[in-house]
């Protein structure tokens, strides 16, 4: 058994850095990799791509990445955890299988496929036993049913767990927890068992630290980033778990960026609800439990993570059309910026008015004045050099948003000293695809395992 | 003084809610952040944006409290017309917060006792850096 495994995240987002994979594999020593593709509007995204064409539906963006990482992974041994495969693992699977026989590495590393996440062919049959209610709004899913583009169950570490055992190099999954990749390996390497609670709360706790990559060591770190150096090559981040579950949090030495008790008290604080209960399929975790020490230059420690079991039901993540928005910019020149930005924000709703258009919602917004902190901003006494005016709507109606995007361009002959266009004379209409949140049993979730790609145990590679 | 100068906080969406956390920047701080920082001082704060209640959470092992803001959104990421629909600068509006002159008094009296300066960037546990 390893002293320590070593983990570290490669991408924290679908758009994250490109070649930081590549970086931290080359710089970090890891036994594994994990990258995170997947944000909940995702999959819906991928749906749509799948619906046109039954060869997409996964994050194409991973084999440019696996194109510049694989040799680097044979070499080191590192293996790969990756949720790239979207609703479509198993084509996601089978291309990767063909690079690696492109760059010559089919015969060393085997590919595994996890399905089982996507609930789109078994929805009617869902109906028939769980309300699928908003566990948020506690609406009803009627409202919603006939709109719906995906529905995939967050599915655990079992199966992740099950594809490293078959001797799997990378593995592809669809919709799985985030945390899930990070504390797969860490089960496979110290056989923790899966009612190990305060191991696999460790597991949760180092992967919710490392999920969203660079944010943890120094990336948006609200508390002193003025101090912080080279985040243009930030380095990604790395856990180096001991078999107890206590683990040091680092990143590659004499990268850029930081890891410190304040960067990790941010990424500790992201995205949670209640902290005594972060919910996983595999495990509860109290975030209340651990504690952050020092344990070197950008090293912290972590321990005492405490663990107990999971809900009696898992979450699933629905997306359904909610209809289109568009946002309009308008960049104000010098003098009176701000009663310019304010002539043309009664000008856009005069003309919305005389038009009629059935719009849901709008907003008005002045960049650099009140579009972040809106009534908590300091008041402007001060004629600034520059503005902008934003104005955004949505609408169920496609027509609608469609004919106010073409009022971004008329407003040329509106207040003077309009500095030009951002983004395009016409504002972007965009399909709105909301996030439907509900509990399922897990009953209803079968996963499986498939080696898609098989290493060759007589190749000639040191493994 | 505003909370910024005894605290820093990072935000996020969860669904059409989102959550900021807090945590102090020296562990001293901590017990004049608890009384201070109520969920309806937090609520009160963002009453224009902030249609549902606030839920408030104390973490003490990492000198931090955890707020839950409902319905702050504007329906959630992909709905919200938010300039930042995803919460991510909640964080930094609420370090606008200005403190009571108690919570001054406290704090001004810890800087004296450890004869250190109370300014941003002091760190609990930081590396010296």
């Amino acid at each position: 058994m390893k002293e320590a495994v070593r983990i570290g995240c490669g991408q924290g987002f679908w758009g994250d850095d490109i070649e930081a994979p590549a970086r931290l594999v080359a710089t970090g020593s890891l036994d594994y990799l994990v990258m995170d593709f997947l944000a909940e509007i995702t999959m819906s995204i991928l749906q749509k791509q799948k619906a046109r064409n039954p060869e997409s539906g996964y994050a194409r963006d991973i084999l440019p990445v696996l194109r510049q990482v694989a040799p680097l992974v044979a070499e080191h041994g590192t293996k790969i955890l990756t949720n790239a495969g979207g609703v479509n693992a198993q084509q996601c699977g089978r291309d990767i299988q063909a690079l690696l026989s492109e760059i010559g590495l089919a015969d060393r590393l085997t590919v595994a496929v996890v399905t089982g996440d996507d609930l789109m062919p078994q929805l009617e049959q869902l109906r028939q036993s769980e309300t699928l209610e908003n566990i948020d709004t506690g609406a009803a899913f009627d409202q919603v049913a006939s709109r719906v583009v995906s529905a995939n169950a967050y599915i655990g570490a079992a199966p992740l767990v099950e594809s490293l055992k078959a001797g799997a190099d990378i593995v592809i999954c669809g919709r799985s927890t985030d945390t899930a990749l990070t504390l797969a390996p860490l089960m496979h390497e110290f056989g923790w068992h899966p009612d190990d609670w305060d191991r696999l709360a460790a597991g949760i706790v180092a992967g919710h630290l490392i999920e969203c990559s660079a944010q943890v060591t120094g990336g948006n770190h609200q508390a002193d980033w003025q101090s912080i150096n080279n985040l243009d090559e930030v380095g990604y981040p790395i856990v180096e778990v001991e078999s107890s579950g206590e683990f040091v949090i680092t990143k590659p030495e004499g990268s850029g960026g930081r890891v410190s008790i304040a960067t990790v008290t941010e990424q500790v604080l992201y995205e949670i609800g209640d902290p005594r209960h972060v919910l996983t399929p595999d495990v509860t975790v109290d975030f209340t439990s651990f504690t952050l020490h020092d344990d070197g230059t950008d090293r912290v420690r972590v321990s005492g993570a405490r663990g107990t079991p999971p809900p009696p039901t898992l979450k699933a993540s629905i997306s359904y059309r909610d209809g289109y928005m568009t946002s309009l910019l308008w960049p104000y020149a010098w003098p009176d910026a701000l009663a310019k930005a304010d002539a043309a924000t009664s000008k856009i709703e005069a003309k919305v008015k005389s038009l009629n258009l059935k719009l849901d919602a709008t907003r008005a917004d002045v960049v650099g004045v009140n579009a972040i902190h809106g009534a908590r901003a300091a008041t402007v006494t001060y004629d600034p050099p520059e503005v902008v005016l934003r104005y955004a709507a949505r609408s169920q109606s496609r027509d609608a948003i469609e004919r106010l995007s073409k009022e971004m361009a008329p407003m040329l002959f509106g207040p003077p000293g309009q500095a030009g266009f951002i983004a395009g004379g016409r504002g972007r209409v965009s399909e709105i695809i909301s996030y439907w949140p509900a509990l399922i049993r897990p009953g209803h979730v079968h996963t499986r395992v498939e080696l898609i790609s098989r290493a060759n145990p007589n190749s000639s590679s040191a493994r | 003084m505003n909370l910024g100068d005894i605290a820093y906080a990072r935000s996020g969406d969860k669904g059409a809610n989102a959550n900021v956390g807090v945590a102090v920047r020296r562990a001293a701080y901590y017990p004049a952040l608890l009384r201070f920082l109520s969920a309806q001082r937090v609520k009160e704060y963002f009453a224009d944006v902030c249609d549902g209640p606030v839920d408030r959470y104390e973490m003490p092992n990492i000198y931090a409290v955890n707020f839950v803001l409902h319905e702050v959104l504007d329906g959630g990421a992909t709905r919200s017309l938010r300039l930042d629909p995803q919460g991510k600068t909640l964080c930094d509006s609420l370090m606008a917060l200005a403190l009571d002159p108690s919570t001054e008094e406290a704090i001004a009296s810890l800087a004296e006792t450890d004869n250190v300066s109370a300014s941003p960037g002091s760190v609990p546990g930081s590396d010296g850096r």
